[in-house]
């Protein structure tokens, strides 16, 4: 009997084992396209997991809100969601400034004219953070049925939050820029030929150097995306320089990077639609 | 025979299904430097030793690949891990009184430690950039995080089969006769 049921458990076990590698190879595989599964399954799950969030937000809400007066607490919420609108009306003005120059230098070397309208925003509410996992990643509420697609850059009203990673039907995976995997150009702010590259180092910031090593970074500077690389548009605040440090094999110098973009209790972002 | 069952699938698809949710919504509130327990994993090791049947392997895949779905760029990574600590749990739970919490957490630090080698490697696979000290340090928090939380399921789930602890009939969760 005993012997039946761990044979049992052993064959179960080995037919589970092979259909989950088909599954992350073909999932590897497909991972561009949308498919109908994750559309419908992700679909049932963010419609729960939108409540259960929302009621999460208001107990946490309730805990420290008990410190605070009910009116002041009000007040506080609505300044702070009139702040967020106008951070990013403010960095989408940039952004559109950046882009109309851009495109006055193309349309002066091509002869043509351009719609220099810039970019769309669209707001969304992180549902969920993945914590437990060690890539960090957050689902947003909104997908593929607003035009989101893959590598589209998130921001928030402070600045670069990351880019989308995979998205379906009510709902997108957003890699956060402080992961290593992602690799942002930038520039010293009205510096334009101080270009470099950052990368997130693991522990929430942000290391990087400048490509050309006569120029010195210091502390406190203002970082902006440079639009380099196709990913990320021009003009989008980064963060500040943290600390320099001189390469221990390479004698180059580097430096770490604070965010500005707090991620610790981020509610809501913005998607920025081509 | 005939089986009795204390923990049927009927209340086992729901409690796991109420883990996901919680895992993606509520857990990020609780967390210890940016690391939350992983609940699902704990419910996986706690139900593969207190019950004989499937559980951790059946709903361990299920729910790992709908987590997988709206938490990862690739689907399997989660049931993978779930699926190493069913089989790790199975084993030790021919060795071990399984209502003991010893066992459980022998598991729970086997699992964690695993969980996070397996999808180290299997993003390193599929191109994706993660820092091994970062994964090492993670497991500062995250092993002792999953044990309170196992120690906590253990307790709440060991009711329902030690209830009739003397009982000779009375094994691996269900009544024989």
């Amino acid at each position: 009997m005993k012997d039946n049921s761990l044979i049992k458990k052993i064959t179960i076990s080995a037919a589970v084992l092979v259909l989950l590698l088909i599954l992350i190879l073909s999932s590897y595989l497909l991972k561009d396209q949308d498919t109908v599964v994750g559309d419908v399954a992700g679909s049932i799950i963010t419609t729960v997991q939108k409540p259960v969030a929302w009621a999460g937000d208001k107990m946490s809400m309730f805990f420290t809100g008990m410190l605070i007066d009910d009116g002041v607490e009000k007040k506080l919420d609505k300044l702070e969601k009139e702040n967020e609108r106008l951070k990013l009306e403010l960095m989408q003005d940039r952004m559109n400034a950046d882009q109309l120059e851009e495109l006055k230098e193309l349309s002066t070397s091509l002869n043509t004219m351009s719609d220099p309208s810039g970019y769309k925003l669209q707001a969304a509410d992180i549902i969920s953070y993945n914590d437990s996992d060690v890539l960090g990643t957050f689902t947003i509420d909104k997908g593929t049925e607003v035009g989101i697609q893959k590598n589209a850059v998130v921001v928030a009203g402070d600045g670069l939050v990351g880019k989308v990673i995979k998205t379906e039907k009510g709902f997108s995976l957003v890699s956060p820029m402080i992961d290593e995997s992602n690799k942002i150009g930038f520039v010293y702010k009205d510096h334009d030929a101080d270009i470099g590259l950052l990368y997130g180092d693991g522990s929430g910031a942000l290391e990087g150097a400048f490509m050309d090593n006569k120029y010195k970074p210091e502390e406190g500077m203002a970082l902006y995306t440079s639009g380099i690389g196709g990913v990320y548009p021009a003009g989008i605040p980064i963060g500040k320089i943290k600390e320099v440090k001189k390469a221990k094999e390479t004698a180059e110098t580097m430096f770490t990077v604070a965010p500005y973009v707090e991620f610790d209790g981020m509610k809501k972002v913005a998607v920025i639609l081509k | 025979m005939r089986h009795y069952n204390l923990m049927s699938y009927k209340l086992a698809v729901p409690l796991f299904f109420i883990a996901l949710i919680l895992q993606t919504t509520v857990l990020n509130k609780i967390a210890i430097y940016g690391y939350a327990p992983n609940l699902l994993l704990c419910m996986v090791v706690v139900f593969s030793f207190l019950y004989q049947r499937l559980y951790g392997l059946v709903l361990g895949a299920i729910f790992g690949i709908l987590l997988d779905l709206v938490t990862k760029p690739i689907v399997g990574i989660e049931s993978l891990t779930f699926l190493v600590t069913f089989i790790i749990a199975s084993a030790l739970s021919e060795y071990f009184n399984h209502e003991k919490l010893l066992p459980d957490l022998v598991t729970g630090v086997i699992a964690t430690v695993l969980s996070v080698g397996i999808k180290y490697l299997l993003y390193l696979l599929v191109g994706y950039t993660v820092n091994l000290s970062v994964c090492l340090e993670s497991l500062k928090v995250l092993i002792p995080y999953n044990l309170v939380v196992i120690a906590i399921l253990h307790l709440v789930f060991v009711r329902s089969i030690i209830r009739f602890y003397n009982d000779r009939k009375f094994q691996g969760g269900y009544w024989t006769e």
